[in-house]
């Protein structure tokens, strides 16, 4: 049963400029059925001349009534795949890349119009569509209406035009980002790499040519700025896998204006109001040129202000941590890392799967996402954080994951609710002092386990305010846990205790459960979800401590070679064992930042997708921010503790975060650098059998070499794995630790 | 190891939940609240005080983890210390059994110069809650302070802000003291090593 979800009528196509060869049609979205995703919808456009007169009737019906429904039915007779035609076409929305408005001129100077762009290899005949507003039924109603409503006060300024319904219509079956730098292209279930390469972030003014002799006004910077990203959309049919640039290239004024980029004469060319108009006349370079020239000024004014702004942060970050040792940290790197504005949206999430519910790309790109981006809210987060901490496999089928989940539920309750719930005292004293113990230990830390998040305020049986109950938690005394939330932690925690007892309980364990099951609110799935954290957290916890001090050790070694310095007036310091780290290491910078901060901090580290163990670079990154100020002002062993102990909630995540991918990067090089030179160095050794004289000499003249051997320790090279770390407490026995 | 001037380290110890924290900000800011979560590593605050209506001195109210396997780490913390306070809670018998243990656990690791003139202080904290939730009687209490050599015991509320002022001037006292001890012995040291210095010059001219 096929549906119709967008039918727009007199939406043109106009082959040439002369009105009497202007086609009119309809512009459609349909679905094949209710369980199609959204992105194998499919968009069509035919022309009326091509539809029997019964399915013109019946879309200029359908096109009125979708004013008040989402969909409607189509007559089962009804395919649009037969009508052939020159210009009708119809493409999946999987199969767009870009979508381009042009806002109908407020005069009526010109019509809106759109612009689709296929992928590469899917076709590249879709033609420009021509919104004519004035003659079109549903867009005539909806104006009317919105006129009735129109309200003086409201701070929406923008003019309706039949665009907006189609963007409405696309926005909720695909995830549309718009592209920084230019207000109207929309990227349809981009790539990062592709939201990448369009962002205003990547785009490089070109060096401008002669401006001494032209009138060195702001035009010339919107100028430049225009040109810049004409050249971006040309380069991207060499960078991206697109067709956006293809398009651009094929205009003949396009063509011409690739060519002559540079040329000071086009430039004015393109300044003068008459080649503008004429620009206007020839249809489909209106859509990039006619805006340029109607004066964006205002947005080029905004562009290059945001433009600064980014410079001169980039310009920090590159004087910071940019060059040394021989390794430089490249534009590109540098740009990627400070670009995070592509969050993983609802939509996004959705278009990565198929019909299936499997996942239709590779893994890869998704950390992509979450790392360079982040989930956009807790409700996707609750589904991707299954995902990112196995849960669910990557590659399973959305049936699949509906048994799994049964089965986990069932699995957690038989087996380890119920072990603990109905237990039997032992026959063992000391077993039975040492598990009461632990659910003490659990329950005491559990209700007083960040008691400023809404969910875990109040000690109620509604976790809700209720009149006498403030003063009721205040006088609380013996740690009795009403609150729901709190009490699934302490379930979980008591169950994990089962699960893993040579661990047991260790304090901090609460911070670590206390955010997944925010996030979930599912007792069952959040006991698994923190099963596969402790995996690899289990290290933090061991009694002997060894796990965290290998993270210490190689913390240790990692801000030797990164931040010699630093590291040497830590020693002065007595503070070269990076112990004022231990909080923020062992909990995973929990007690540092916000709430929400945590979340968007640790589904980064989960992608493991430079290294494994990415929280060192997180720490050392707050190190190196931080280690001009420590090393001007501090000097004792005291203060720095104190200094770093204070940083909670005073740092902003993000620039971190910036920081740890730029240090990896630069680590990354580094490491390269002297493993080349090593193996260099290996080589002469070995062949120097032949040519002994010569090695002697050189070795003896040559400066020695820039490095120790040892300065790439296994701590240092091991940083580089994505493997999980994975160290188990040993077997519990009554004397152990607690 | 360089000490600055008039630094009076206390360290605070005892087993988790007995309220470490919240006795170091009852005393330190006047404040306290039920959510101070469990503590991680080990932080501390400082207060100017005056002892014995002249001495002005800083005191550094170092509070740790209680749970433990974080006690290894701990270590670092303990030394240069000047008074170590012992708390548990009146509701917690276990809390109550673990002091001595806290106590030994600080002599072996904070390597002090005599261990038997040392000063602690014990906090009996809680005393708020109704008694039918006490769990420690007073006389066990006294008995255990003066077994552990006539140690000054408090009977505290970070709550209520019951007797957390008088500890805490009692600690600053006993701190100091050790403080000035220990430089008296420093000076000791010094005044030694020299006199060797010069009994033994005769000899090594003879040579």
């Amino acid at each position: 049963m096929s549906q119709i979800l967008f039918c727009k009528s007199k939406v043109y196509v106009h082959p040439t400029a002369n009105k009497n060869n202007h086609i009119a049609g309809f512009l459609l979205i349909t679905k094949d059925s209710q369980h199609t995703q959204p992105q194998d919808a499919k968009l069509s456009w035919v022309a009326e001349r091509d539809l029997e007169s019964r399915f013109l009737n019946m879309l200029l019906k359908v096109e009125l009534e979708l004013l008040k429904t989402h969909s409607v039915r189509s007559p089962h007779d009804f395919t649009i795949d037969s009508i052939y035609s020159s210009w009708s076409f119809t493409t999946a929305l999987s199969a767009i890349f870009s979508i381009q408005f042009k806002p109908a001129h407020p005069s009526g100077y010109w019509v809106g119009s759109c612009i689709i762009n296929c992928k590469t290899g899917i076709r590249d005949d879709v033609p420009v569509l021509f919104f004519h507003d004035e003659v079109c039924p549903s867009t005539i109603t909806k104006r009317k209406k919105m006129n009735k409503d129109f309200d003086p006060f409201s701070t929406e300024g923008d003019i309706y035009w039949g665009g907006d319904d189609l963007k409405v219509s696309l926005e909720s079956l695909v995830d549309l980002q718009k592209v920084d730098s230019s207000q109207c292209i929309y990227l349809v279930n981009a790539s990062v790499d592709d939201l990448r390469t369009f962002s205003l972030n990547s785009i490089k003014r070109p060096p401008s040519s002669s401006s001494s002799k032209d009138d060195a006004n702001i035009w010339e910077t919107i100028e430049s700025t225009r040109w810049s990203i004409m050249s971006k959309f040309a380069d991207a049919t060499t960078t991206a896998s697109n067709f956006f640039g293809k398009l651009a290239k094929k205009h003949p004024i396009v063509k011409m204006i690739d060519k002559h980029s540079d040329n000071v004469y086009v430039k004015q060319l393109m300044r003068n109001p008459r080649v503008i108009e004429v620009q206007d006349e020839f249809d489909s370079a209106k859509i990039y040129l006619a805006k340029w020239a109607m004066g964006v000024k205002q947005e080029a004014e905004r562009y290059h202000k945001l433009h600064h702004l980014d410079e001169t942060y980039k310009r920090i970050l590159k004087s910071e941590l940019g060059i040394s040792n021989d390794v430089e940290l490249s534009v590109e790197e540098i740009n990627t890392a400070v670009q995070r504005s592509f969050p993983l949206t609802k939509k996004k999430w959705a278009s990565l799967f198929d019909s299936q519910g499997r996942l239709s790309v590779t893994v890869h790109e998704v950390k992509d996402f979450i790392f360079h981006g982040g989930v956009e809210d807790d409700e996707l987060r609750s589904e991707v954080w299954l995902f990112l901490l196995n849960v669910y496999p990557w590659d399973s089928s959305l049936q699949e994951r509906k048994e799994l989940r049964q089965a986990l539920e069932e699995d957690y309750n038989a087996n380890y609710k119920s072990k603990w719930l109905f237990r039997e005292p032992l026959n063992d004293p000391e077993e039975e002092t040492y598990w009461k113990d632990q659910v003490f230990r659990i329950s005491k830390d559990v209700i007083r386990n960040d008691r400023d998040i809404p969910l875990y305020k109040y000690n109620t049986d509604n976790a809700e305010e209720n009149g006498t109950e403030t003063e009721e938690v205040e006088s609380e005394e013996g740690w009795e846990i009403r609150n729901p939330h709190l009490l699934a932690l302490k379930n979980i925690l008591v169950s994990y205790n089962i699960y893993n007892p040579n661990l047991g309980y260790v304090q901090g364990m609460t911070d670590l459960l206390s955010l997944i099951y925010f996030v979930l609110k599912d007792e069952a799935l959040a006991f698994w979800c923190f099963v596969n954290f402790m995996n690899r957290m289990e290290r933090n916890f061991l009694r002997d401590q060894s796990g965290i001090r290998d993270q210490m050790i190689a913390l240790v070694d990692l801000c030797q070679f990164m931040l010699p310095k630093f590291t040497e007036h830590l020693k002065k310091c007595e503070s070269s064992d990076l112990f004022f780290c231990f909080r923020m290491l062992i909990v995973w910078f929990k007690r540092e930042f916000e709430f929400n901060d945590v979340c968007r901090i640790w589904e980064i580290f989960w992608t493991d997708y430079y290294s494994s163990q990415f929280q060192l670079f997180f720490m050392l990154a707050i190190l190196q921010k931080h280690s001009d100020v420590v090393m001007s002002q501090l000097t004792e062993f005291d203060d720095v503790l104190k200094y770093f102990n204070d940083l909670r909630n005073s740092m902003d995540w993000s620039d971190i975060m910036t920081r740890s991918e730029l240090l990896f990067i630069k680590f990354q090089k580094m490491i390269e650098v002297l493993e080349r030179e090593e193996s260099l160095i290996g080589h002469e050794t070995s062949t120097s059998g032949s040519n002994i004289h010569e090695t002697e000499t050189t070795s003896e003249v040559d400066d020695p070499p820039l490095h120790h051997p040892s300065l790439i320790s296994e701590n240092l090279k091991n940083l580089l794995s994505k493997e999980v770390v994975v160290q188990k407490e040993g077997l519990r026995t009554k004397d152990s630790i607690k | 190891m360089s000490r600055k001037k008039n630094i009076l380290k206390v360290i605070i110890l005892g087993d988790s939940g007995v309220g470490k924290t919240s006795l170091m900000h009852r005393y330190v800011n006047d404040k306290y609240s039920q959510q101070y979560k469990a503590t991680i590593g080990a932080d501390f605050l400082t207060k100017e005080v005056v002892v014995n209506d002249d001495k002005v001195a800083t005191m550094q109210v170092w509070d740790t983890a209680g749970q433990e396997r974080f006690q290894s780490l701990g270590v670092a913390f303990y030394r240069g210390a000047d008074c170590c306070v012992l708390v548990y809670d009146v509701t917690n018998a276990k809390s109550f059994d673990n002091v001595k243990s806290w106590r030994d656990e600080f002599l072996v690791h904070a390597n002090v110069a005599s261990p038997e003139t040392f000063p602690f202080v014990i906090l009996a904290n809680k005393v708020d809650v109704e008694e039918s939730k006490k769990v420690v009687s007073s006389r066990s209490a006294q008995e255990l302070a003066k077994s552990l050599g006539n140690v000054p015991l408090f009977f505290t509320s970070a709550k209520d802000s019951i007797n957390v002022q008088d500890a805490f001037e009692e600690i600053a006292r006993s701190a100091l003291q050790q403080s000035q001890s220990d430089a008296d012995a420093y000076e000791d040291d010094l005044n030694e090593a020299i006199n060797i210095q010069l009994d033994g010059e005769p000899s090594s001219c003879g040579c």
